[in-house]
């Protein structure tokens, strides 16, 4: 008997939700982050790892941003990032506390995929506009500069990691104050799925940070202008429901010149619609 | 010393029909180690559908021997009913290890899709090639066979459908479901109270899973499928097993299954079977089914089944169809008779009035013709995908898009059709992610009725 039928592949579809994949037109993403990070040392302009002060100072800030992504079409998506900063600086038994919000960085990105869908390419076009005012404050909550920034994304499903992924990202940022700064970014991502539920995702990246300005802060070392930093991070991530995840993650920075040294955790929760 | 030689000859490049005055042949030194020669035509497009040019084509020989080739290129030109448009020569010199080229514009006027078969005869070699190209296809306009009672016919059908109970049974099945996947075997009655069976799979991270309908082709049983970003209900129609009970077409042919009397014939109930399968999905919303976001598929029948049921129930929000067969079944019947050989389906139809002298094959299209996607077509109200192999013999590439162009504004304006070049009745494999691509976008908004 003859059996004519085309099998409708309905593979599992791999509607990548992380970076580098449209996340189809009329859809939207939205996370909810909470990033922490401690610094008690620095690299100095040699490398050298230093103590901030004596052995209570330190510098910490708290992360909340709320960003959303939609879909324009189906290779081009829309986003914004709204942060609200809490920062804490204890330096010879002073205290200096600040929160505010930080910088909105608002754009598009245009994306293109391969013909088999297993290679995306993404470039994405930001502007930074800065929600502060920094004025006869000791803690700065950024640099209080528009600025743009462009980044270059590639993701690749390779054969060769089951269930896995790679991401390179890499980006340039200006800002627009006549001290800048310039910076060059870029992270190397991995991912792998455990089972449908669980994933991990390593990831090393680094920022190079160019300025006239080459003060250092030790009340704020995050608002540095000229300096070079490498950090890695570690995640897991969780799919609650069909929409909803979770990620927990730890960063540290491992080297840098002119910049904070310190280790942070995060924890970020997305609600993809529908 | 000949693969330094550079040389570009003009040879003579007769066309005896219509033919593009600025046909040429370059000459490029080439290196090898095999004598042979390769001969290739390639279209001027990635899919071969010319929509705002005439269908052109690069030939490209290429010889390896250490002699000089001389001979001809010669092409013909059929329409897809096999009716000779036009043929065209050429000679051919082609220096020793060379290559050479052949721009090629093809002589066409209406739209459709046409068969380019090239030929070479030079001294040591001689081949022929085939390609189908398409020119305008959503120009092609074929004649509607829509029977005047066709309407009143499927709306009588779903009547008598409606007085059937469902008498859903759902039971979980341990073996097939697995950490993530929680699969069921459906029951339900459809037509005629015949038993129907389909495998619900939802993931197990809950919360309202939009859900695929899955058809089946041509005598293929689904087997339960294990998705994560949709639920699917992979409905096995009347006489597939295992809904088999009442109808098991094992020892005939399933399309001539009472194909004399429309009332009786079996598509007549798989239509039915489908709808029903909304019904169920519609009512099992506890489930974790978004049931206000229903997509169709399938491939060949299963693609034919898909676009029949959203002619006959506005539950769907979108419809992916693959190849499917039974669209406009006269001009398949045309392609049928005229061409080198009769495929299937026809092939059956034809076989089966062979041994029915008081049946003509008239009857039996007419009957086809109240199951014919291609009179759904207007009545569609979702967004349709559809996929078309140009080498298709089984649902010729004219045939879909003759039911294609017939989907009413609404629907087309979000339908979408893809041609590829090199397949028969089959798509690309990598159609197959975009597919999910296109369904998730088109079910991003909640369907009107459920709203």
């Amino acid at each position: 008997m003859k059996k004519i039928g085309i099998t409708i592949l309905l593979i599992s579809a791999v509607m990548q939700s992380y970076a580098g994949w449209p996340i189809g037109k009329g859809r939207s993403l939205t996370a909810l982050t909470y990033d922490w990070f401690r610094s008690a040392k620095y690299f100095d302009g040699q490398g050298k790892l230093q103590n901030i002060g004596g052995p209570n100072d330190y510098f910490s800030s708290g992360f909340v941003s709320l960003s959303y992504t939609y879909g324009l079409k189906r290779r081009a998506d829309f986003s914004v990032s709204i942060p609200f900063l809490t920062q804490k600086s204890i330096s010879s038994g002073t205290v200096y506390e600040r929160a505010g919000f930080g910088d909105v960085q608002v754009g598009v990105t245009f994306h293109k995929e391969n013909t088999d869908y297993t290679k995306s390419f993404s470039v994405q076009f930001l502007g930074i506009i800065p929600l502060y005012s920094n004025a006869d404050e000791k803690l700065l909550l950024g640099y209080q500069s528009l600025g743009a920034m462009i980044n270059f994304n590639y993701s690749i499903l390779p054969k060769f990691l089951k269930s896995g992924y790679l991401i390179f990202d890499a980006g340039y940022k200006q800002y627009f104050a006549s001290d800048g700064p310039s910076q060059f970014s870029y992270t190397a991502t991995i991912g792998s799925s455990i089972d449908k539920f669980n994933q991990l995702i390593g990831s090393i990246g680094g920022v190079s940070s160019f300025s006239i300005n080459k003060q250092f802060s030790l009340l704020n070392p995050s608002v540095v202008k000229n300096f070079t930093s490498i950090n890695a991070t570690a995640t897991y991530g969780r799919r609650i429901t069909r929409t909803f995840s979770l990620y927990l993650s730890g960063n540290i920075i491992v080297w840098g010149v002119n910049t904070g040294q310190g280790a942070g955790i995060g924890l970020s929760a997305s609600l993809r619609i529908p | 010393m000949h693969s330094t030689i550079f040389k570009i000859l003009l040879c003579t490049f007769f066309i005896a029909q219509q033919q593009s005055s600025n046909a040429f042949v370059s000459n490029k030194p080439i290196t090898a180690k095999e004598e042979n020669v390769t001969f290739k035509i390639i279209p001027g497009t990635k899919d071969a559908v010319f929509r705002k040019t005439k269908p052109r084509y690069t030939v490209k020989i290429e010889s390896t021997y250490k002699e000089k080739q001389s001979g001809t290129f010669s092409y013909i030109l059929t329409d897809a009913k096999h009716q000779f448009i036009a043929k065209g020569t050429a000679n051919l010199n082609i220096g020793k290890m060379a290559s050479v080229s052949l721009p090629v514009e093809l002589p066409v006027t209406e739209p459709g899709f046409y068969e380019f078969t090239a030929m070479i005869n030079i001294d040591y070699y001689e081949d022929t090639v085939r390609n189908v190209c398409a020119y305008q296809p959503e120009r092609i306009n074929t004649p509607l066979h829509k029977p005047a009672d066709f309407d009143a016919f499927w709306d009588k059908t779903k009547q008598e459908l409606a007085k059937v109970p469902p008498a859903y049974v759902v039971t979980r099945s341990n073996e097939k479901s697995d950490y993530a996947h929680d699969v069921y075997l459906v029951e339900m009655q459809s037509l005629d109270t015949v038993k129907v069976y389909g495998w619900l799979t939802v993931p197990k991270l809950k919360k309202n899973y939009p859900v695929l309908l899955a058809l089946p082709g041509y005598r293929v049983e689904l087997k339960p499928q294990l998705p994560d970003e949709f639920a699917i209900f992979a409905l096995n129609i009347r006489g597939i097993h295992p809904s088999t009970e009442r109808i098991d077409p094992k020892n005939t042919e399933y399309n001539l299954y009472n194909i004399q009397d429309k009332n009786k014939y079996i598509y007549r109930g798989a239509y039915m079977d489908c709808i029903r399968a909304v019904d169920f999905i519609s009512s099992h919303a506890y489930m974790g089914l978004d049931v206000s976001r229903i997509a169709v598929g399938g491939g060949s029948q299963g693609a034919a089944l898909a676009i029949a049921l959203c002619g006959l129930d506005n539950r769907v929000s979108c419809c992916v169809a693959d190849n499917p067969i039974y669209c406009d079944m006269h001009t398949t019947y045309e392609i049928n008779t005229k061409g080198r050989s009769v495929s299937w389906p026809f092939s059956r139809f034809i076989e089966y009035v062979k041994y029915k002298p008081n049946v003509h094959i008239d009857n039996i299209i007419a009957v086809l013709d109240y199951f014919d996607p291609q009179n759904f077509a207007s009545n569609v109200q979702c967004p349709v995908l559809v996929g078309v192999g140009s080498l298709d013999n089984l649902a010729p590439p004219v045939t879909i898009f003759s039911m294609y162009n017939k989907l009413n504004a609404k629907a087309k304006s979000g339908s979408e059709i893809y041609v590829f070049p090199d397949k028969a009745h089959e798509v690309n494999i990598h159609h197959g992610k975009f597919r999910n691509i296109w369904m998730l976008e088109k079910l991003v908004t909640k369907h009107e009725y459920a709203r």
